[in-house]
């Protein structure tokens, strides 16, 4: 059967994107985002919380992330959600789950030193063929 | 500033409801779905990967939760939350679940139950 797994997030960068590339030249770009959650309590006094998100993005779109994203830049992204795991020590598995993203749409004041559009979207990631030099 | 945290899962359940309740009776109900993602792999063949979510509902959705059966098809929208806690021997663990708000049981019989 055919599933859906959709993450939409609204939020603020926490950390600059760090790009690798992989063994076979495939760009991959992680940083952080963190949302706000508000709600009001049963006396009625405003609450919020933050919950912070782990982002991959690959290829062009990681790319993309690496040259225009910045820490403390508000930030749309979509995407969709992937648990990865590997052995710890003593034989613990680890878990983490990150959101890889689709799509996103840098938000806010542009920085005046670089002519960078204020919102760039549709970067599909591309095959790691036509990759980095 | 205005934030955004949603997230649309339509999956199958992979195991029957966890039913718990916190120390003061509140009725909670963990929930397993799976969904697949075909992608190209480096062979160009395409492969399906299966991703597994944990799903926490709450009140009356955790009452409607009990009622899923494993196997079921299942539709939730919800928020990602993270946890991190210390197990036993002190080491650091992360957990990822979606809080539902919204589940729609697509039974197989064609009918529909839903809860908000």
């Amino acid at each position: 059967m055919k599933s859906v797994n959709k993450v939409i997030l609204l939020g603020n960068t926490t950390r600059d994107p760090e790009l690798k590339a992989t063994v076979n030249g495939q760009s991959v770009a992680t940083f952080g985002l963190a949302t706000n959650r508000v709600w009001k309590d049963h006396t009625g006094v405003k609450q919020s919380l933050p919950e912070y998100h782990n982002l991959v993005a690959w290829g062009g779109l990681a790319e993309f992330c690496a040259q225009n994203v910045r820490k403390g830049k508000p930030l749309y992204v979509e995407g969709y959600l992937k648990t990865r795991s590997w052995d710890g020590p003593e034989g613990s598995k680890i878990f983490r789950t990150e959101i890889v993203l689709e799509n996103l749409v840098l938000l806010g004041p542009r920085d005046g030193t670089e002519g960078l559009p204020e919102a760039a979207a549709e970067h599909a990631p591309i095959p790691g063929e036509e990759m980095r030099t | 500033m205005f934030n955004l945290n949603r997230v649309t899962l339509l999956g199958n359940v992979t195991h029957d409801p966890d039913i718990r309740s916190t120390k003061n009776g509140k009725p909670m109900a963990f929930l397993s779905v799976a969904t697949s993602r075909r992608h190209k792999n480096q062979d160009g063949e395409y492969v399906s990967e299966p991703t597994y979510h944990r799903l926490v509902c709450w009140g009356t959705l955790a009452d409607l939760a009990k009622r899923i059966p494993k196997g079921a098809p299942l539709f939730a929208e919800g928020r990602i939350q993270h946890s991190t806690w210390k197990d036993k021997d002190g080491a650091e663990k992360m957990s990822s679940e979606v809080v539902v708000d919204q589940l729609i049981l697509l039974a197989r019989d064609g009918t529909k139950k839903t809860a908000a």
